[in-house]
């Protein structure tokens, strides 16, 4: 009985440390790769160095500014911070669900 | 005249009213106790609400809807002609057996916890897992509680196979204890699913304590460093070589490990979008429905009102504390060592219970300090919790089965 005990947890921290070992590893070799990328796209990007114009829809960018400014006043920071909206983008959910909800219950919380 | 009475009397004997034993009272009594507890308090209601009435539906006299006597073996050990290979009769079962027993067939023959895990795979984001594979250990470690209480049961005089049943209760994890019981000792699955199922709805009230007794306030302020992004490509290949590592390793977890780990693939995979909702959604409610009615209908008076039901509730409790104060420890000591610090608090979600677990951690940080997140740090050993249970639950099967 004590040995099966043993030999019971024994194989779960093993099965598991094997797992994690390798993630760890996998991990590695994974954020290697896109670091190499990154840095590789940067490089291009400054050399193109493109600019997009935001064009026409003065009118939806003065609503958005207006909304920033108001949240940043309702929310105590100086109202003479000055901002300037060049660009907006539509979110799309990319992040997990469970970010989502950490997201959601910190907003809840406030 | 008296033709019509007779037959009135005849009816009336043959009714439940007439056949009902003061065990089948109690037992519809505390099915009732159940669905209460599910519907009005919310424990666990998707599973706690079919179990409940299938308990009910399993002790009202007359109904003949579940047998138990079709699903033990006559002989008991010891006896002369006893084997430990005994099968149940299939062709009698599908024959004579009642609706219920019916159902019980995807109990018995392993199929129904194994498609409920597919559904928690299609549903567990592993990125917390994968950004810190340190939570693997932490889910290592919360699954002391399942092998201490495997001791502790024996020593309470229930057999090896018995106690490893009542054991995988700490895992935290429903399919897990159901598929465990239901290969090491059917006679106790009732109990143990409810002990499970209950216990995880207790989950906010059982842990903080614990929490707080082993960590000072200083650790429970520590705030962690931010997880780092997980590619798709590594979300994509993490349940493969977990399904091919693990099964190779314990054979015997393939059937949870491997419907886990498909699940998880449909839906980080983005290719069969079709399948892994349909795995998330519909399937897991349809065999939710059939597995806790087939529960709730071994809980007969018979197998519920013994002595071993307290046992098992109270060795189940058991089972989630030690859990619990492994998982914290166990961080306790992970931080003596270099590297980044680790909350204590998020050591305890790893017996699974996804995701109350990690809420709760996330929850007793936020008391000693505000602004300190810990639900997605906890996430990392909550769903490593998973995978340890269905490994501890191999490994019990392997060796006691």
């Amino acid at each position: 009985m004590w040995l099966q005990a043993i030999i019971g947890i024994s194989v779960v921290f093993l099965a598991l440390i094997a797992l994690s070992l390798f993630i760890f590893v996998f991990g590695k070799i994974m954020n290697r790769e896109k670091k190499n990328k990154k840095i590789r796209s940067k490089r291009s990007k400054a050399d193109k160095k493109i600019t997009v114009e935001v064009d026409g829809d003065d009118e939806l960018i003065a609503v958005i500014t207006a909304a920033v400014s108001a949240y940043l006043n309702s929310n105590g920071l100086s109202p003479e911070c000055k901002i300037k909206v060049t660009t907006f983008n539509r979110v799309t959910s990319k992040s997990s669900i469970w970010n989502e909800s950490s997201k959601h219950e910190l907003v809840e919380s406030l | 005249m008296s033709e019509f009475f007779s037959g009135i009397g005849q009816l009336l004997g043959n009714s439940g009213f007439a056949n009902l034993q003061w065990q089948e009272l109690i037992m519809i009594i505390l099915a009732c106790f159940l669905l209460y507890l599910g519907i009005v308090k919310k424990f666990e209601p998707l599973l706690l609400v079919p179990i409940a009435f299938g308990m009910l539906l399993t002790n009202l006299p007359g109904g003949e809807l579940f047998h138990a006597q079709l699903w033990e073996n006559p002989l008991q050990q010891g006896m002369v002609g006893y084997s430990a290979n005994w099968h149940p009769d299939y062709a009698k079962v599908l024959q004579t057996g009642g609706l219920l027993d019916i159902f019980y067939i995807g109990i018995k023959t392993g199929i129904f916890p194994p498609l409920i895990f597919m559904g928690v795979g299609a549903m567990t984001d592993f990125g917390p897992l994968l950004a810190n594979p340190k939570s693997f250990l932490l889910g290592a470690a919360a699954q002391i509680g399942i092998f201490l209480t495997f001791i502790g049961a024996n020593l309470l005089g229930f057999q090896a196979a018995e106690a490893g049943a009542i054991a995988i209760i700490g895992g935290a994890d429903g399919p897990t204890a159901i598929f465990t019981a239901s290969r090491l000792a059917p006679n106790l699955l009732g109990p143990i699913a409810i002990a499970a199922y209950s216990y995880m709805a207790l989950v906010p009230f059982i842990q903080p304590p614990i929490m707080k007794l082993f960590t000072t306030k200083k650790e429970r302020k520590i705030v962690m460093k931010q997880l780092r992004f997980v590619s798709k490509t590594e979300r994509i290949i993490f349940p493969i070589v977990v399904a091919i590592l693990v099964v190779m390793f314990i054979p015997a977890s393939a059937p949870l490990v491997g419907m886990l780990m498909l699940g998880n693939l449909a839906r980080e995979s983005g290719v069969v979008e079709r399948l892994s909702k349909t795995i998330q959604n519909e399937l897991i409610n349809i065999v939710t429905i059939f597995l806790g009615l087939a529960v709730g209908a071994t809980a007969t008076a018979a197998n519920f009102l013994n002595l071993s039901t307290l046992l098992i509730l109270g060795l189940g409790l058991l089972a989630f504390a030690i859990g619990t104060s492994g998982g914290v420890l166990f961080a306790k000591l992970m931080n003596k060592f270099p590297g980044e610090p680790i909350n204590p608090l998020i050591g305890s979600a790893g017996v699974s219970a996804v995701p109350m677990a990690a809420r709760v951690s996330q929850k007793v940080g936020r008391e000693a300090n505000p602004n300190n997140y810990l639900l997605m740090h906890a996430m990392g050993p909550n769903v490593a919790g998973v995978i340890g249970s269905a490994v501890a639950a191999g490994i019990l099967i392997s060796l006691l089965g």
